[in-house]
């Protein structure tokens, strides 16, 4: 779960409702941020401001001693970002506080940077004893103090500047003692880059305002730290161990209680997990007794039984009156298939240094902060085709603008961050020859390719390159160290050698059998999770889009390549079983994903049987041609026709088992609005989102999505037209016909209804910043099948938290009409029967 | 002619055939535009040509003959900087195809902001204009004529009413830097192609176009049509068709079948072009204009052939330009093959020379690497051999899938004096490009030495039929799929007769296990067999000598078996071809 803090200190206001607690508004209501060092709950840096700016760990940042509780230690490439940034801004006052044990430091690093002086700020430590802040948007970028840090005792810093002084505006505190001052003037800029904090030194009781602190408020700051927060004892961590874990594995739950208190404290503890609409599943709930300064750690091996899909790990904290002190949550997954439980996004490398293991690294904590519980690693296989155990712990994979650089170094360190986080990796696989490896294959086995008109074999040739690779792996590993051939090869960086993407006579027995060997050998070796096919083994023919715009393809001897479509069905079918019992030989638990090119309505008909055998047992079919909606050519360029397409394709893996995903949409040009309506069509069609990148923005309907997977993603859940039909809506502006479904629920029936405020524009619009009109007191009313009223009524939104609220549900004469208060992008409507 | 171009000077021309005429009749198509070639100058101007504009008009060094015309233009202030060159009069026939033939140049570096066409003018018999929309616009692009000669064709149904024509060439430039352009060898010919063949394609419009509505259409080809209608669709609008890229360089008819709800308007409806793809080295481009009154009734399909020539180099692409006059419906095009053509075919066409005299020969060797050349140890043998330069191509595929080399094949037999032998090592003719091709075989043809070997790009797959290079081997291709696996009989042998080196090592056997199966020319001579197979056929053309390596290093061989590449005497027998194709044995 994203954040949904609450409790800073006795007295604050508070809502609960369905065992939901809302955020109560901060101490201070200038205060934006606040990252105390206590609250560090696996990757995630809990803000205690109760503005919701949660940071995530990259790198190794840990927690030691603090000046308060305790405080995080930074290294060189050790951070916690935060997405939504720092609050501060545009212009105004501000105050950057926080207490710092910088030891000795030879080389200057940011301790604080937001979009730096490109965009807004960042806070040099500048060596041996010095800060620097930079600020955008102001008379000078710099400002340097003096030799004012200690390198081992702890201090209290606070930067301010005063929007309404004409002179020395700008002020730096050290200890609570003014230590020089800046005649400054500007307005500081916002970023849309996240707040990264870290780099070096120990930092604790990270404050944010926007307004100047007094000379007085920073002197009884710096003398009596513990009194600011006003807190006692938090909850420190609630950390599920894995964003997945399947069915019979227990799943990991950790909690931690931390007292930031001079004196000992007893609270109560109530641990539990919550499932589907409120379900309350205990753990624990008992008093505790903190010292001044414990921290105790709980942990929970918790059998999900037959509970499945996405849960919240809760943890709250109460004082002997009852009253809440703090409420955290985090959510979690439960499932067979993470294909099927959300979304997924692609990892590549492009060199073969650190840079790689740390991007690897830093991809995992992506997924795990985005609820994104399947990576894929693109272009894995080493040169696609019958080699996917490369013989060099270097290699090259790929042309164009997919070249990558791939290494064991890189790939262990993504393996292993993604499982210790609890997320699958599937390899980027295809079944055409390319590169290196492909081309020996290819001379070897003329009889396995398959050619076109002119009896040529299909794609690129790149011959040059394809020599100094031969150079490169015969010579492995003294090539590295050839400077000459490094250089030689550097020239081609977007170039694949010999081969590329040249079409295999998947009809040819031999040819796919090697393959299938091939394909589970890599699996076993590399731990994959299971196998994503772009391009898996169909045998093609004319008018398929499996064979790379080719319209004819001949075997050898310049025979037609399987011209009868049953055949080509029959044959595609058995390399596709034949493949995947490999695979399934070596990891019974591997999960498939297919690409089908174009919509099922032009080809998933030419192979029924293929289609419904890659669909079976929770296949994921791949639709990226929907991509390219914004584009005024797109058949799909209107939203309402996007939107609609999305929603009857998902049928069609559907009705076989499968799942659909789509994309890979062009998110590099994607604006925030674009983003939501996206995704609101997507999932509230139930579909699930290829290759979602780290945008902060799309991050609460990834959170979304996973939290309420079983409502979108439970094979149960189907389109209801009786219940579509007992369904009006007062707007003509909500798009909900489509979205109406019904699902046998364990804990009773339920009945979904998806409302997606239409967009500002017909048409896509990518780069739109223009949100849709905000629709209040939406009226939706529903006739009830024998005048039945359901138990409850939700109210679900990734557009605000909490995530869920509950409705009043008083039938009239046999029909229930609610109000949605407030429609942005998608809010969705649960009746409980 | 002029002295200083020695290839020029003693080229020799072919006649001209004529397309439509009986089998083996040949006859010289007349040039209907007066002073196409420039010679006739007056003033240091081209005879019966008018300047307009602001630029230049002179006569320069020429491509063929001793002038050719030079444009320059040049902006001196914020406008565009133009020069026209306006043709003498050229009589045609209503309703009759023509083919304008012309070469261009500009300087090695195109320059910025430069721009150059050819126009057709139609006009009546009283000597008035058609309508404008009846012209049509040949692009001269800087990146194909950039640094040298290149040939362009344009393929034109006269419109009804024309009773003459006049061609503009037009340059133009926003730069201050003057931009130059030379143009030669303007052919204006009547065009008649024989009649389509059974071979033809079906491109419909609702799979590729762009601009319009999709619609479902029952009397459309394949159910689905592109639909423009007035007040809902911009006039002006293009609707793209597919790239052309599957047909085999010829003659070929394309025709536009389109229906239009009012044909009582007698002006242009759309312009139909075929145009190149900008991936193509020469301008290949045609047009017609169709009129709504040229359709015979309102509301039902009709068709519009078009004529047109695919060069040997690059695609097209079929491009409708909608009036906006009146609803239109296009259902697609259908591309009908007239007439495959051979180089030599082009030869004709464009009125290039056929052979070279004085052609100089090296002691270099130029080696084309295809995919596993390092197999085939050219450069162990050439070592041993001698010779410099030993100069390097590789094969690649450009933009569009092209074959080509880097660097670029020479394109004139002159690039090639350095080398005394051309190897191909599994490099497809079309690699070298239609005037390189041209070049090895003027090469060959004056003593130079060609070895050609076998693999995924070879014979039948290399695009030998039909091209500059077909005759000149001792071998005839005689099928695409000419690739076969040698099975049992896999073993190399020295042909009977033949003195190969006494030092070869013939235990273990080598082994060749797939290799094209061709036919023995006249005079050939095989050198090694495989089986009853040829596997080393050596023969000569002109002065020059040709080896043709019918093996290929595709298969991975049995456990124990030794594959030739892997034969350690394999580099002496590659040794012992340059040998002979240099002269320097006899077999």
């Amino acid at each position: 779960m994203r954040y949904r803090l609450i409790g800073l200190v006795c007295g604050l206001a508070m809502l609960v409702g369905a065992g939901l607690v809302a955020a109560a508004p901060p101490v201070d209501p200038a205060l934006t941020g606040y990252w105390s060092g206590d609250e560090v709950s696996g990757l995630r840096v809990f803000d205690a401001s109760g503005q919701e700016r949660s940071g995530y760990r990259y790198g190794n940042p840990t927690q030691v001693p603090g000046r308060v509780g305790r405080a995080l230690q930074f290294e060189r490439g050790d951070t916690v970002e935060v997405g939504p940034g720092t609050g501060l801004g545009p212009g105004g006052s501000f105050s950057i506080e926080f207490w710092v044990l910088c030891g000795v430091q030879k080389t200057n690093f940011p301790m604080f940077d937001w979009g730096s002086i490109a965009d807004s700020f960042d806070l040099y430590f500048d060596p041996p004893a010095g800060m620097n802040l930079r600020l955008a948007g102001f008379k000078a970028y710099d400002h340097v103090t003096g030799q004012v840090m200690q390198p081992d005792t702890w201090q209290h810093v606070v930067w301010t500047y005063d929007e309404k002084l004409t002179e020395k505006a700008l002020k730096v505190y050290v200890n609570g003692e003014l230590k020089q001052s800046w005649d400054e003037a500007g307005k500081l800029g916002v970023s849309k880059k996240p707040l990264i904090i870290g780099q070096g030194a120990a930092l604790d009781e990270i404050r944010m305002y926007k307004r100047a602190l007094t000379p007085e408020e920073i002197a009884a700051h710096a003398t009596a730290p513990e009194a600011v927060s006003g807190r006692q004892v938090v909850i420190s961590e609630v950390w599920p161990a894995k964003l997945f874990t399947r069915p019979g594995q227990k799943v990991k739950l950790q909690v931690g209680v931390a007292s930031v208190s001079a004196t000992p404290q007893t609270v109560t503890l109530k641990a539990f997990v919550e499932a589907g609409l409120g379900r309350e599943l205990p753990l624990q709930e008992a008093p505790l007794t903190l010292a001044p300064g414990e921290v105790k750690e709980l942990s929970f091996d918790w059998d999900p039984g037959a509970n499945l899909y996405g849960f919240d790990l809760v943890a709250e904290l109460r004082d002997a009156q009852g009253q809440l002190l703090d409420r955290k949550s985090e959510s979690f997954l439960v499932g067979k298939n993470p294909y099927q439980l959300g979304q997924y996004a692609g990892y590549a490398s492009y060199t073969w240094d650190q840079d790689s293991v740390i991007s690897a690294r830093r991809h995992a904590v992506m997924m795990r902060s985005h609820y994104i519980p399947l990576s894929e690693y693109w272009a894995f296989n080493a040169d696609t085709f019958g080699k996917c155990v490369p013989d060099t712990d270097k290699w090259f994979v790929g042309s164009g603008a997919t070249a990558y650089r791939l290494d064991n170094a890189t790939t262990e360190a993504l393996m292993t961050s993604c499982h210790e986080l609890g997320l699958g990796v599937v390899p980027y696989s295809l079944s055409y020859v390319s590169g290196y490896y492909g081309t020996k294959l290819a001379l070897e086995h003329p009889e396995w390719m398959a050619y076109d008109r002119k009896g040529r074999i299909t794609g690129g040739v790149e011959t040059e390159l394809d020599e100094l690779m031969t150079r490169f792996y015969n010579e492995y590993p003294g090539s590295l160290d050839d400077k000459d051939l490094m250089a030689a090869i550097n020239r081609f960086p977007n170039e694949g050698a010999g081969l590329q993407i040249s079409t295999v006579n998947l009809a040819n027995r031999d040819a796919i059998k090697y393959h299938a060997e091939s394909v589970a050998a890599g699996v076993q070796h590399f731990n994959f999770d299971g196998l994503r096919w772009d391009g898996h083994p169909q045998v093609g023919g004319p008018g398929d889009p499996i064979t790379m715009g080719v319209p004819e393809l001949f075997d050898l001897q310049g025979k037609p390549l399987v011209p009868n479509t049953t055949e080509r069905d029959r044959l595609s079918v058995e390399n596709t079983r034949l493949v995947k019992s490999l695979v399934l030989k070596v990891n019974p638990d591997a999960v498939f994903g297919y690409n089908w090119g174009l919509e099922y309505q032009k080809h998933g008909r030419i192979r029924p049987t293929d289609y419904a055998e890659c669909c079976r047992d929770g296949g994921t079919i791949l639709w990226e041609s929907v991509n390219s909606i914004h584009d005024p050519g797109s058949p799909w360029h209107r939203w309402q026709d996007a939107a609609d397409m999305i929603a009857d394709e998902v049928e069609c893996p559907r009705q076989n088992g499968g799942f659909l995903q789509v994309g890979a949409f062009p998110w590099w040009l994607a604006g925030e609005v674009y983003g939501k309506h996206l995704l609101s069509a997507i999932f509230a069609a139930r579909a699930r989102l290829f290759n979602a990148p780290g945008i902060e923005t799309n991050a609460p309907y990834l959170h979304f999505a996973a939290r309420y997977a079983d409502l979108l993603y439970d094979a149960s859940v189907a389109r209801s037209p009786e219940w579509a039909a007992a369904t009006k809506v007062s707007s003509p502006q909500v798009w909900w016909q489509k979205y109406v479904f019904e699902r046998p629920a364990p804990e009773g029936k339920q009945i979904i209804v998806h409302l997606l405020n239409s967009p500002a524009s017909e048409f896509v619009e990518i780069g739109s910043t223009t949100p849709p009109t905000l629709l209040k007191d939406v009226q939706v009313s529903f006739a009830l099948p024998g005048g039945q009223a359901p138990k409850a009524v939700y109210l679900l939104s990734p557009d605000r938290l909490p995530l869920r609220t509950p409705l009043p549900a008083t039938p009239q004469g046999g029909n229930l009409t609610v109000t949605v208060p407030e429609l942005l992008y998608w809010d969705t409507l649960v009746l409980q029967f | 002619m002029k002295t200083g171009l020695p290839l020029r000077l003693l080229c020799t021309w072919l006649v001209v055939i004529c397309w439509v005429g009986p089998a083996g009749a040949q006859e010289q198509p007349v040039n209907l535009l007066p002073n196409g070639d420039f010679e006739q100058v007056a003033g240091g101007l081209p005879t019966g040509w008018t300047k307009s504009g602001d630029g230049q008009m002179g006569v320069a060094p020429g491509m063929a003959g001793n002038n050719s015309l030079q444009l320059t233009a040049q902006s001196l202030g914020a406008d565009n900087g133009n020069v026209w060159a306006t043709s003498p009069v050229a009589p045609v026939t209503g309703g009759k195809t023509y083919l304008l033939v012309f070469w261009a140049q500009g300087p090695a570096v195109w320059p910025k902001g430069a721009d150059a066409q050819i126009y057709w003018n139609f006009r009546k018999a009283d000597g008035a204009g058609l309508p404008g929309a009846q012209e049509y616009m040949v692009p001269v692009a800087g990146s194909y004529a950039a640094g040298k000669w290149q040939v362009g064709h344009f393929v034109v149904r006269a419109p009804a009413e024309a009773a003459s024509v006049v061609l503009t060439i037009h340059v133009v430039t926003s730069e201050k830097n003057p931009a130059t352009l030379q143009f030669d060898g303007l052919r204006l010919t009547d065009y008649q192609p024989p009649e389509p063949g059974a071979n033809s394609r079906f491109y419909a419009s609702a799979t590729f176009g762009v601009g319009g509505d999709q619609i479902t259409d029952p009397q459309s080809t394949t159910g689905r049509a592109w639909d423009l209608r007035v007040g809902k669709h911009q006039p002006g609008g293009k609707i793209s068709g597919p790239l052309i890229s599957d047909q085999e360089p010829g003659l070929y008819r394309a025709v536009l079948r389109l229906k239009i709800a009012d044909n009582t308007i007698a002006k242009p409806v759309v312009v139909f072009n075929i145009t190149g793809d900008n991936l193509v080295d020469v301008s290949q481009t045609a047009a017609r204009t169709i009129l709504a009154t040229d359709f015979a009734r309102p509301n039902e399909y009709q068709e519009f052939p078009v004529e047109f020539i695919r060069s040997p180099l690059g695609g097209l692409q079929y491009l409708v330009t909608w009036s906006g006059i009146t609803d239109t419906t296009l259902d697609g095009v259908k591309v009908q093959e007239e007439k495959l053509l051979t180089d030599l075919d082009w030869v004709s066409l464009y009125g290039l020379p056929q052979s070279a005299t004085g052609v100089k020969i090296g002691t270099g060797a130029l080696v084309c690497h295809g995919l596993g050349e390092p197999y085939w140890h050219l450069e162990s043998a050439l070592r041993i051999a001698g010779g410099q330069p030993v100069d390097v191509r590789y094969f690649y595929t450009g933009a569009g899938g092209q074959p080509r080399l880097k660097p670029d094949f020479p394109q004139r037999v002159a690039d090639l004096a350095p080398y005394s032998v051309v190897i191909l090592a599994d490099v497809p003719a079309d690699a070298l490009g239609f005037m390189g091709r041209q070049a090895l075989r003027q090469f060959v043809e004056a003593g130079g030495g060609l070895l050609i070997t076998g693999g995924y790009y070879g014979y039948g797959r290399g695009g030998i039929a039909r091209s500059f290079l077909e005759d000149v081997l001792p071998v005839k291709v005689t099928d695409t799929w000419d690739l076969a696996a040698t099975g049992a009989a896999s073993a190399l042998q020295p042909a009977k007769g033949v003195a190969l080196p006494s030092n070869l090592a013939w235990t273990p056997a080598p082994q060749c296990l797939w290799l094209h199966r061709v036919e023995l020319r006249p005079g050939a001579k095989p050198v090694l067999k495989v089986g009853d197979q040829p596997f080393l056929v050596v023969g000569s053309f002109g002065q020059g000598r040709v080896a043709a390596c019918t093996g290929t290093i595709l298969g991975k061989p049995a456990a124990g078996k030794q594959p030739f590449w892997e034969w350690r005497d394999w580099p002496k027998v590659m040794y012992a071809v340059i040998d002979y194709l240099r002269r320097g044995r006899n077999w």
